[in-house]
């Protein structure tokens, strides 16, 4: 639709319907009926905007809601990728934090530090300290082992782990031994992109 | 400089052709704009209608959306089998049995199926009750092409040995268990290995 050819339409329709008691003859007829299909056209393509404007934000929120309320909000095993990455590094991160050697406590302590972040960092720093203060004198080693994973929920940085947790100490030069094994749902939350545990709850 | 306002607007009124053109030239314009307008929100919206369906449409049955429902549908059915194989009552083995071979399917049915005499035989005579609470569950692994998925599950287990028909003191044992779980066409998911997480001396 020119616009530059229909304003020339316009003007001289105004100008005939302006020529008062000149009955329309033929060609007025015509551009009136020109004008119309022009408001027509107008109309038809007012009320189509507002119909698909109106159904674009229908389905905007539509997806919206499916997208943060729906199953895809939970991308566990949805994407593959970020999936293995919460696992490998919280499951690294879990053997970091509850494995010590008395011989090497400040550099057991640095490590678990930079795989922790929030709620998790005063709790760490809690058991840690009687660690410090005991570990030397039992000559106290404490190692620990993953056997299984699971993963409840990996939604944006934040995520929520089902870690089946196995530990094994030895003290003194007899090396004596004691094993415990656990259930901890672990929360993990990424900060600058790597994954650090926020919270653990032993269930 | 001093020229009456009216002489100004006297000067079109009088000039009728010209005023005309003029108020036509504001009325096309008017309207040719607005059909513009009219026309570019329009194709603008129906670029969004188009935008927004595919997105709605394939987070709701896009590849993403099936991989999301069957992982939840593993987990649900996953939680369900942990309980069941961890229940098992003297009273009413027949029933309990039923229930682990209706969970089960491969190599773990065909296990039960051989072994349901035995099962039986042992649980009558030791005249143990146990049930189970599921404490949580989660899914290891999930591979919807070939329809496996691997959960793991935390489940407090309550037994009570009936001994000279008195039950003795409940014992509750924290089980740690993991299971291989297989899609049926028929019947959704169900357990094809189950066993206890063992200690992994780290």
């Amino acid at each position: 639709m020119p616009p530059a050819d229909q304003t020339d339409t316009t003007v001289d329709s105004d100008h005939d319907q302006l020529d008062a008691g000149t009955p329309p003859d033929g060609e007025t007829g015509q551009r009136g009926g020109g004008a119309r299909r022009r408001v027509r056209l107008l109309a038809t393509l007012g009320v189509a905007s507002v119909v698909l404007v109106a159904a674009a934000v229908v389905l905007a929120v539509g997806n919206h809601a499916a997208r943060a309320n729906g199953a895809l909000a939970n991308q566990a095993f949805v994407d593959p990728a970020a999936t293995a990455d919460v696992v490998g590094q919280i499951s690294t991160a879990i053997k970091t934090v509850y494995s010590y050697d008395y011989r090497a406590l400040a550099a057991n302590e640095a490590a678990a530090k930079a795989v922790i972040t929030g709620k998790f960092v005063d709790e760490f720093a809690q058991t840690f300290e009687p660690v410090k203060q005991l570990a030397p004198a039992q000559q106290a080693v404490l190692t620990t082992a993953v056997p299984a994973v699971g993963v409840a929920l990996l939604r944006g940085d934040r995520a929520r782990l089902l870690m089946m947790v196995d530990q094994r100490g030895t003290r003194g030069q007899s090396q004596q031994l004691a094993g415990a094994t656990a259930r901890l749902v672990v929360d993990a939350q990424r900060v600058d992109g790597r994954w650090k545990i926020a919270e653990v709850t032993p269930e | 400089m001093g020229m009456p306002a009216h002489a100004f607007s006297g000067w079109v009124l009088r000039s009728s052709p010209m005023r005309v053109r003029l108020a036509g030239l504001a009325g096309a314009d008017r309207v040719s704009i607005a059909t513009w307008v009219a026309a570019a929100v329009a194709a603008a919206g129906l670029a969004a209608v188009l935008a927004f369906g595919t997105l709605w449409w394939t987070a709701t049955h896009g590849p993403d959306a099936d991989v999301a429902a069957a992982r939840d549908g593993a987990l649900v059915a996953a939680r369900q089998i942990a309980v069941n194989l961890q229940t098992l009552d003297y009273a009413t083995v027949d029933k309990g049995l039923d229930i682990w071979q209706a969970s089960a399917t491969g190599p773990l049915l065909e296990e039960f199926t051989k072994n349901r005499q035995q099962y039986a035989d042992q649980i009558r005579a030791v005249q143990t009750t146990t049930s189970a609470r599921l404490v949580d569950a989660a899914l290891s692994d999930i591979d919807t092409a070939t329809g496996k998925a691997k959960a793991i599950a935390a489940v407090d287990v309550s037994t009570v040995q009936t001994v000279n028909g008195v039950p003795s003191p409940l014992v509750i044992k924290q089980v740690r268990i993991q299971l291989d779980l297989v899609h049926t066409p028929d019947a959704g998911w169900k357990a094809a290995a189950a066993g206890a997480i063992r200690f992994e001396n780290p």
